[in-house]
């Protein structure tokens, strides 16, 4: 164990570029699950401030008379 | 290295054929004499002058390029301080085209009790490649004419793991200098060599006699420079990569640094699912059968986008306005965020088939009154043709909404079935969590480039060192 933190020590000052990058991870990993932010796949459409009214569009999923137009 | 100052030899002896001066510098010990000028190999006796030299063979082949270490010239390697007073080029008998040339060392000064075990023997160079030659102490056993056992061996004093590299028998091509043994008789050994870099074990078996095993150790061409004094620019130039060179790009700093950094982000993972567990709500509606034309019932509506008494009653369902092209709106019950945080809605038609619905809906901050508005669609079809079921599409689906402020949210559903179906149960899962094993995921990635990179250039490297090898470890 000893062994693995001296050698750990070493590495970080050999590589404090790389060390810095795997802090700057960490951290972002930590403030993105306290926002509860998702990196990729959010799904929302509004970024803005409108209200919660009624849909803009509607639609038929592409399929129309069980035929995929999409 | 013209500036390099050479001690003249005591002795000379004169080559039988063009009558050169060849220096000798350890006359009691040598017999065998390689003349410069010529490129004749002779046997002479520097001891006893009046002796006749005797020709043994003329080396005819042009050189592609001479020695680059002077015969003579002295240098401390390893401890001691040597002489080199032979030199020779060598090929394999199965492939001319590589030739590599050795350098013979011997003690500079007298040692007392004979030559030690460990004293370095021969230098050699290939393709700008230095190995430094003594006699091993330890070495593999051999079964056979000449196989080792699964081509490895591992020193069991210092663990060094060893791996079959090459197999050949030599030809000399050229030989200048002095030597105490008749070099011709070098192509009738059987030479196996094992690599762990940076050393390389040499097995030379002749027919009638156990093999002699001999450890090498790589030197940087600027190691053989300090060590004779001489310019690195005068020596070889690198070319490929080295049996025994040692791979510079080190996986093991990248490695332990990002297996911390993994683990810590583990531990956050963990922390984050401790401290902002997920909770989830589930509600299920009716979507009504949308006739032909659908009905346009007025609804009021709150500025939040809740029809009037929605937030009292929560679960409801509405008329849909005039002209908006959706049945009718659905309000979920009220959810609340205690900390930033995702929300991750499952939409699930449960009796969907052979039709469509849209889903638009709206999640919607009570207290800001701002919207994050979603649309998916549910479709899905089955049926059987020619005598097989098929089904596409499907029932359910998933969206996330990230990055939302702690407080008080509802949904409100707008969905959009196909005309002329019937009534759709449709089930409303709502899951809040912080976690994301995507993020978890990306950013373990991220972290992984610089090792990977590391990675790929040691495994290029050690590509390099094995190609010209038959025993490549992909290949055995």
């Amino acid at each position: 164990m000893f062994s693995f933190l001296r050698h750990l020590g070493a590495d970080l000052r050999h590589s404090p570029l790389y060390a810095g990058l795997l802090g700057l991870g960490l951290a972002a990993f930590l403030v993105l699950g306290m926002g509860g932010t998702r990196l990729l796949g959010d799904d929302k459409e509004t970024a803005d401030n409108e209200r919660g009214g009624p849909p803009r569009t509607g639609g038929h999923g592409g399929y129309v008379n069980g035929f995929n137009h999409k | 290295m013209s500036s390099v100052s050479i001690a003249p030899p005591p002795a000379r002896v004169t080559c039988p054929k063009c009558a050169t001066q060849v220096p000798c510098y350890e006359p009691a010990r040598s017999q065998y004499f390689g003349c410069p000028q010529c490129r004749t190999l002779f046997e002479a006796a520097p001891a006893a002058p009046t002796g006749k030299a005797r020709i043994i063979k003329g080396f005819r082949k042009a050189l592609q390029m001479g020695h680059s270490l002077p015969l003579g010239i002295t240098g401390v390697l390893g401890s001691y301080y040597c002489r080199i007073t032979g030199y020779q080029v060598r090929t394999e008998q199965s492939d001319r085209t590589a030739e590599w040339r050795e350098y013979q060392l011997r003690p500079a000064e007298p040692m007392v009790g004979g030559d030690p075990a460990d004293a370095p023997l021969q230098l050699a160079e290939y393709q700008g490649h230095w190995l430094l030659i003594r006699r091993a102490l330890r070495h593999p056993t051999v079964v056979g004419p000449q196989s080792i056992q699964d081509n490895k061996w591992t020193d069991s004093k210092t663990g060094n793991s060893y791996r079959m590299w090459h197999r050949y028998q030599p030809v000399i091509r050229d030989v200048q200098g002095e030597f105490d043994w008749n070099i011709l008789e070098d192509e009738r050994l059987k030479v196996q060599e094992l690599v762990c870099p940076p050393h390389l074990l040499t097995g030379e078996k002749s027919p009638d006699r156990q093999p002699t095993w001999y450890q090498a150790e790589y030197l940087e061409p600027s190691q053989v420079a300090a060590a004779f004094g001489v310019d690195v620019n005068t020596l070889p130039s690198r070319q490929g990569t080295g049996a025994a060179q040692p791979n510079p790009h080190n996986l093991a700093p990248a490695l332990r640094l990002f297996g911390v950094a993994a683990l810590l982000l583990s531990l956050l993972a963990g922390w984050l699912a401790i401290t902002r567990p997920s909770t989830t709500t589930t509600e299920t509606f009716t979507i009504p059968a949308a006739p032909a034309a659908a009905s346009s019932l007025p609804a009021a509506a709150d500025t939040l986008g809740r029809p009037a008494g929605a937030a009292a009653v929560p679960a409801a369902t509405t008329p849909a306005p005039a002209g908006t092209g959706y049945s009718q709106m659905l309000v979920s019950k009220t959810i609340v965020l205690t900390h930033s945080s995702a929300v991750d809605i499952t939409f699930t038609a449960l009796d969907l088939t052979n039709h469509w619905v849209e889903i638009t809906a709206n999640l919607v901050n009570e207290q800001t009154g701002r919207g994050y508005e979603v649309t998916r669609s549910l479709e899905y079809y089955e049926g059987v043709e020619d005598g097989e079921s098929w089904s596409e599409g499907n029932r359910s689906a998933n969206v996330v909404i990230s990055g939302l402020p702690p407080g008080r949210y509802h949904l409100n559903i707008y969905p959009s079935p196909e005309a002329g179906t019937s009534d759709t149960m449709l089930l409303v899962l709502l899951e809040q969590h912080s976690d994301f094993f995507s993020n978890f995921l990306i950013i373990l990635v991220l972290m992984s480039a610089v090792p990977l990179w590391h990675w790929m250039r040691h495994s290029a490297f050690e590509s390099g060192r094995w190609e010209n090898s038959d025993f490549a470890p992909t290949s055995s």
